[in-house]
C-alpha cells in the first residue's frame, strides 16, 4: 500500500484515499483491530516510504464497501472524473496499477479537447495540443494527399505493431480494420 | 402428451427460479458495476474523515460531489482502497 501510495503522489490527476472498515469501538469483530489513527500510524511502521493516506470511516454501516465491493478485503475501486466507475478489483498488485489501470484512465483524459477536430477525444479534459483538421487526419505520409499510399502505410503500421497518432482515425489510440475503413471512406468520398 | 406438458412446465418454473438466485447474487455482491455512474444521493452522501491530509482535517466530511470534476472543474480520477482492520 505505501508503495502504491509512493506512485500515485506522483500524479495530480489521482485522488487516493482510504475507506476503513471495523475501526471504531462497538463495530469491531471479535479479531484484532486498529483505530483509525493506529492504522494511520501502521503507513509509516511498515511502510518504506511514511506516506500516510486520507482515510474515510465507514464504520458503522460499512456504506462505500457496500456500494463497490460486497465481498472481499482489500478491494479498490477507480471512478473517474464523470463519477462513472472504471474498474473494480479484489487485491490486484503493484505491477497492475502501475502499468495497466493508471496509466489507461490517465491516457484517456488527454488528447485533443475541441470538438470540429478530427481527432477529437470525448474524454479528454486535458488538451495535449495534437488536434488534427481536414487534410492532416489520415495524410500518414504527409504528401497533403489521402490516397491508397496512406492506406498501405496503415496497413504496414499495423502488421509491425506500431502506432501513428495521425492514422488513428477513430482516436482509440489502436490502429486496427477500423481505421482502414473510415481512411478508405475518406478517399472514397462516402 | 400430458406428462410432457407437465414436465415442460416444470422445467419452465425451475430455470424461472435459477435465473432469479443468480440475479440476486450478483446484486449482493456490489451496488455499482463497472461503466455505472454514482447516483446523485450516493455523491452527496457524507463520511466522516478520520485521518486527514493536505486537504481534508481530522473530523472533516468527505463526499464524491468533491471529487466530481464536472462540478469542481479539478478533472481527477479517485482510487479507493477499502479495508478492515483485520
Amino acid at each position: 500500500m505505501d508503495d502504491l501510495l509512493e506512485y500515485v503522489k506522483n500524479y495530480e490527476e489521482i485522488f487516493f484515499f482510504v475507506s476503513l472498515d471495523y475501526n471504531i469501538d462497538g463495530y469491531q469483530t471479535e479479531q484484532e483491530y486498529y483505530s483509525c489513527q493506529e492504522w494511520a500510524s501502521l503507513y509509516t511502521e511498515l511502510g518504506e516510504f511514511g506516506n500516510i493516506p486520507l482515510i474515510i470511516n465507514g464504520d458503522p454501516d460499512h456504506r462505500m464497501w457496500h456500494m463497490f465491493s460486497g465481498t472481499a478485503y482489500s478491494a479498490y475501486a477507480f471512478i473517474d472524473h464523470n463519477m462513472v466507475v472504471k474498474y473494480l478489483l479484489d487485491s490486484p498488485n503493484l505491477n497492475d496499477f502501475k502499468y495497466v489501470y493508471i496509466p489507461s484512465l490517465i491516457n484517456s483524459m488527454y488528447g485533443c479537447t475541441d470538438q470540429y477536430a478530427c481527432n477529437y477525444k470525448s474524454s479528454a479534459v486535458y488538451d495535449s495540443d495534437v488536434c488534427l483538421y481536414q487534410n492532416d487526419c489520415g495524410d500518414i505520409n504527409s504528401d497533403n494527399n489521402i490516397n491508397i499510399f496512406d492506406v498501405i502505410l496503415l496497413v504496414n503500421l499495423i502488421l509491425s505493431n506500431s502506432y501513428d497518432y495521425i492514422a488513428d482515425m477513430n482516436v482509440d489510440n489502436n490502429l486496427d480494420i477500423i481505421d482502414i475503413t473510415e481512411l478508405l471512406m475518406i478517399i472514397l468520398e462516402l | 402428451m400430458y406428462k410432457i406438458i407437465f414436465l415442460l412446465i416444470i422445467n419452465t418454473i425451475f430455470s424461472s427460479n435459477c435465473d432469479i438466485n443468480f440475479n440476486n447474487a450478483i446484486n449482493e455482491r456490489a451496488i455499482y458495476s463497472i461503466g455505472d455512474t454514482l447516483s446523485f444521493e450516493d455523491q452527496n452522501l457524507l463520511y466522516p474523515v478520520c485521518n486527514g491530509n493536505d486537504i481534508y482535517d481530522d473530523d472533516d466530511t468527505f463526499s464524491f460531489s468533491d471529487l466530481n470534476g464536472n462540478l469542481s472543474n479539478d478533472y481527477q480520477i479517485t482510487i479507493i482502497s477499502m479495508n478492515a482492520t483485520w
